[in-house]
């Protein structure tokens, strides 16, 4: 047989997951934010007219790629999907999901979403899910399975905001306003490690929340563009990154952006749940002559 | 294979205060039967991976769209499978891998909703599913026809939250009935007719008899006409 490729998972490929770890199924926790982990997730926040409460509906495609080896016993494993939503509590809510990539080599077979569960991470206070699934076949592979959460939870919306400044003679744009603007920077909250290394190393960013830029406005020589992140973990160091879009054309040489004011990093909590004033300056190197 | 009909109500608007300037949260939900079109997607019977791309308009229509603008929404949206095809001896792969593009139809303005799937089979299968065959001949020169092509039944799921704007109506409708007054007034009614129905005597006409007697009154009743 032809081999599968990743996009509708590997019936024969690569395993992505070892689901055996001394004995133990172990599990894993697929990221939201990731396409690679969850495709087409998506996230709806209604106001419900309630004080601190919205409604909640995250809906996508997990994609735990589980292959197992073994047609004679029903394999379980439980996979986590981080919503990246942070809530106080969860007053109500219903869970519903389904198969949606699965493949068989000739083998008795089972797949199946047996249960469900919503918890709060109890450090960063996000919604995650949990799924039950069974897997059987030699080989079989559960790749996807679509969620779909409506949640009413009680908010405590976490905001970063601040503003990007560059001087006007490194970039103006062609147009005053309009969609142009918000492909000039993506901006984002990143928690960060530096993995261990004998030599140089460099740290590693995660997004674990994106944000808007609003539109611009001129400061005497400077253009100035706020920005906001929404949905942050809490209890989480993290940084701001902001990294220049392809429509911030600039002369030939090295974009250079620097945190001018506000925390780095910086920890939101649920008495501090907005920081402001983390602002940005964009410099520009001129190449060496 | 028959179309599936769905049998959960399609479209639930929820008033909402918002975000700005949505005032409606829609959920539509719908089933659909993959390949759907007379040219459904064909797959060759030797474990080759078909991608191919599906688009529904759901039976969301957005209200008082204006055709000068697109109408602003914001939505969440998945995609199940619900059926995969009968694999009796053969292997298969049945994904609908993501969510592509979703929006209102320009001219129609109801909720369309795209994605991307994959099938992917090779081995026996059912004959009815075959739409090309081979002739194949063994060592001996015997032949026989071997199934090279199938149309793989498959069913989806497609659920959508939209977050949209849609003008109030001028005149709202009447308010549901009180579930409790309504329930009062079936209960009036049951004893009415429950209450005489156990004084009446056993043989009454009206009172049915054991499961099936009343069918085969029925045929006894024509057969005395017929005669």
């Amino acid at each position: 047989m032809a081999g599968f490729d990743r996009l509708s998972g590997s019936l024969y490929g690569e395993v992505k997951t070892e689901y055996h770890f001394g004995g133990i199924v172990v599990g894993r926790i697929l990221d939201s934010n990731n396409p690679n982990d969850v495709a087409s997730a998506s996230r709806l926040e209604v106001d419900i007219d309630v004080p601190n409460r919205k409604m909640v509906i995250f809906s996508g495609i997990a994609i735990p790629e589980w292959s197992v080896f073994d047609d004679d016993d029903n394999l379980q494993d439980t996979y986590t999907v981080n919503l990246h939503y942070p809530v106080l509590a969860v007053d109500q809510a219903t869970m519903a999901v389904g198969l949606a990539s699965v493949g068989n080599g000739d083998t008795d077979f089972l797949f199946a979403c047996d249960a469900t569960e919503l918890d709060i991470d109890p450090i960063t206070q996000e919604l995650s899910l949990k799924v039950s699934l069974a897997n059987r076949g030699n080989p079989s592979a559960l790749n996807r399975f679509s969620y779909q959460v409506v949640v009413t939870a009680v908010t405590a919306v976490t905001q970063i905001s601040g503003t990007i400044y560059w001087d006007k003679s490194i970039f103006m744009p062609k147009t005053p306003s309009g969609a142009v603007y918000l492909a000039l920077f993506q901006v984002t909250a990143d928690t960060f490690y530096t993995p261990p290394s004998d030599g140089f190393s460099t740290e590693v960013l995660t997004i674990v929340a994106r944000g808007k830029t609003l539109p611009v406005v001129e400061k005497g020589n400077d253009f100035a563009m706020p920005y906001e992140i929404s949905a942050a973990p809490f209890n989480t160091p993290l940084k701001v990154a902001v990294v220049p879009g392809h429509a911030f054309a600039t002369a030939p040489g090295n974009t250079l952006v620097t945190q001018i004011s506000g925390p780095r990093p910086l920890t939101l909590t649920p008495a501090n749940a907005t920081i402001s004033g983390v602002d940005f300056r964009v410099q520009h190197l001129a190449p060496p002559r | 294979m028959p179309a599936i009909i769905p049998y959960i109500p399609n479209v639930t608007r929820i008033p909402v205060r918002g975000p700005a300037p949505f005032n409606v949260l829609v959920c539509v939900s719908m089933t659909i039967l993959h390949p759907s079109d007379p040219d459904g997607v064909i797959v060759p019977n030797d474990g080759t991976l078909i991608r191919f791309g599906g688009t529904v308009a759901t039976p969301f229509i957005l209200a008082g769209a204006d055709p000068r603008f697109a109408p602003p929404f914001q939505h969440s949206t998945t995609l199940s499978l619900i059926q995969i095809g009968p694999a009796p001896d053969n292997d298969f792969v049945y994904a609908v891998d993501s969510v592509t593009d979703a929006g209102f139809d320009k001219i129609t303005h109801a909720w369309t909703v795209s994605w991307s799937a994959a099938l992917a089979a090779t081995g026996s299968l059912p004959a009815e599913l075959c739409v090309e065959w081979t002739t194949v001949t063994d060592a001996n020169g015997n032949t026989q026809q071997e199934c090279s092509a199938a149309e793989l039944p498959c069913a989806l799921q497609v659920t959508s939250y939209v977050l949209c704007y849609e003008p109030p109506l001028p005149n709202p409708p009447p308010p549901p009935p009180d579930p409790l007054t309504h329930f009062g007034k079936q209960r009036k009614l049951l004893s009415h007719q429950v209450g005489p129905a156990r004084t009446r005597a056993p043989h009454s006409r009206s009172t049915p008899g054991p499961a099936g007697t009343q069918i085969a009154n029925l045929t006894d009743r024509k057969t005395h006409r017929k005669r």
